[in-house]
């Protein structure tokens, strides 16, 4: 039942971005542990959603097409496909390429794995279906969007020698300031923070992972939601969660 | 290409998006005659600016050139992801360069807008003008004053302290309108989709 202590007053201001500081953080923070509220929240982000659509339907001038097109030209495929492109922010191949730095020769194999997914164009959710690589090479790790974040999905690549890894995070909601995520990781039962980490204005992140223990041995990986630079222990909303 | 070029006005959003990913330039060619009226007329309505509003439509366009696996069908259709991509970027815009748009645009299309009725309009799929037509309509409904408020809210980026201070009203007032505007839209919107399937 939802009861006074939920937050569904504040819900359409909060789709619209529109609540202070503290009111944003008053909702997430309900959000976290309510999948009553989730349930409406995504039901006024909807609304929210299709807002620009009935925005009045101006005419752009005819060269703007064309200037985008010579834009689009001056974007060498090789650019596209590698890592250099000039932009804002490097593509999600460009930084996992730039992640992992491991000296090991069974890189090569990875690369050649990655730039294979780039070539064909392919989304980002083909990650996972990389065709067997090498058993060697690298393990992939998927993580799904809890009910905190339904939405979030992530991928924790671990290097051939277990020693190192990238997380690559989609779909994650942008934080308020003061708080970021963290990286959990689980082996045995013991729990290590793997680092703390921001995502850009689309929800995305890309983050080195480096453990003093190898990271092969973590079975069980995590992302919570937590106050800036990170907790020891988890205390936030748990927002992606994998492993096996 | 044997058979000379092929014609992408046909395409739904799956192949232009598989296209652009393909980096094939007709691809993103087309993708623009779907929605770059769209696009530009989000942004114009945020920064009341044609130079600004071309300067966010080419960074969109050329964002989904270059990352165009940014897009998840599950997260949303492809118009209303570039749409609020031209959004989102216009009010960073106004924000990083503490750009004050000349007034407060405060109007949303109406009802009789001409485009609605233009076979030529932005939208070459039915089903999509039909939509945008529910919207506007359902948006014109709402009394004037909750209007304002959701369109500085969303085209503004406004705060309801911020939209308090535009519009010279008590912040409750403010917090009510807004919430009756959302609640009064998803209503509508809602009814619409059991009764438009």
């Amino acid at each position: 039942m939802i009861g006074e202590r939920h937050v569904l007053e504040m819900l359409p201001a909060y789709a619209l971005g529109s609540l202070d500081a503290e009111e944003k953080s008053g909702v997430e923070e309900h959000l976290g542990e309510c999948p009553a509220c989730q349930r409406e929240l995504e039901a006024y982000q909807a609304v929210a959603a299709q807002l620009p659509l009935a925005v009045p339907l101006q005419t752009p001038p005819p060269r703007l097409r064309q200037a985008i097109l010579d834009r689009a030209g001056q974007v060498s495929p090789a650019s596209r496909r590698s890592g250099a492109r000039a932009g804002p922010r490097p593509a999600l191949l460009q930084r996992l390429g730039r992640s992992l730095r491991a000296p090991a020769p069974a890189w090569a194999l990875v690369g050649v794995a990655l730039l294979a997914v780039v070539l064909l164009g392919f989304n980002l959710v083909l990650l996972r279906q990389v065709a067997s690589p090498p058993a060697s090479a690298f393990r992939v790790i998927q993580l799904a969007g809890t009910d905190s974040a339904p939405q979030a999905s992530a991928w924790m690549v671990v290097s051939a020698d277990g020693r190192s890894g990238t997380l690559i995070a989609q779909g994650l909601p942008a934080l308020p300031p003061g708080q970021q995520y963290q990286l959990w990781l689980n082996r045995n039962g013991q729990r290590a923070s793997g680092g703390v980490f921001s995502v850009d204005a689309a929800g995305y992140a890309s983050e080195w992972v480096y453990t003093p223990v190898p990271l092969a041995d973590f079975k069980q990986f995590g992302v919570t939601v937590e106050p800036q630079g990170g907790s020891p222990a988890p205390t936030g909303a748990r927002v992606l969660a994998g492993g096996g | 290409m044997p058979g000379g070029p092929v014609n992408l006005d046909d395409w739904d959003d799956e192949r232009l998006i598989a296209g652009v990913a393909g980096a094939r330039t007709d691809a993103l060619a087309a993708l623009y005659d779907h929605y770059g009226r769209l696009i530009f007329s989000v942004a114009l309505r945020v920064l009341n600016d044609e130079s600004l509003a071309e300067e966010v439509t080419q960074d969109v366009f050329i964002q989904v050139w270059k990352k165009v696996s940014l897009y998840h069908p599950d997260q949303g259709r492809l118009v209303t992801w570039l749409a609020s991509l031209s959004r989102n970027r216009s009010i960073d815009l106004l924000r990083r360069r503490s750009i004050r748009p000349e007034g407060h645009q405060m109007s949303w299309a109406d009802g009789s807008s001409p485009d609605l009725e233009d076979p030529a309009a932005v939208e070459p799929e039915v089903e999509l003008r039909l939509e945008r037509q529910r919207l506007i309509r359902a948006i014109d409904a709402l009394p004037a004053e909750q209007q304002a408020v959701l369109s500085l809210a969303y085209f503004q980026g406004m705060s309801h302290q911020q939209i308090a201070g535009a519009l010279g009203e008590p912040l409750g007032t403010v917090k009510t309108r807004l919430r009756l505007a959302m609640q009064k839209l998803r209503q509508a919107l809602e009814r619409d989709s059991v009764s438009h399937p």
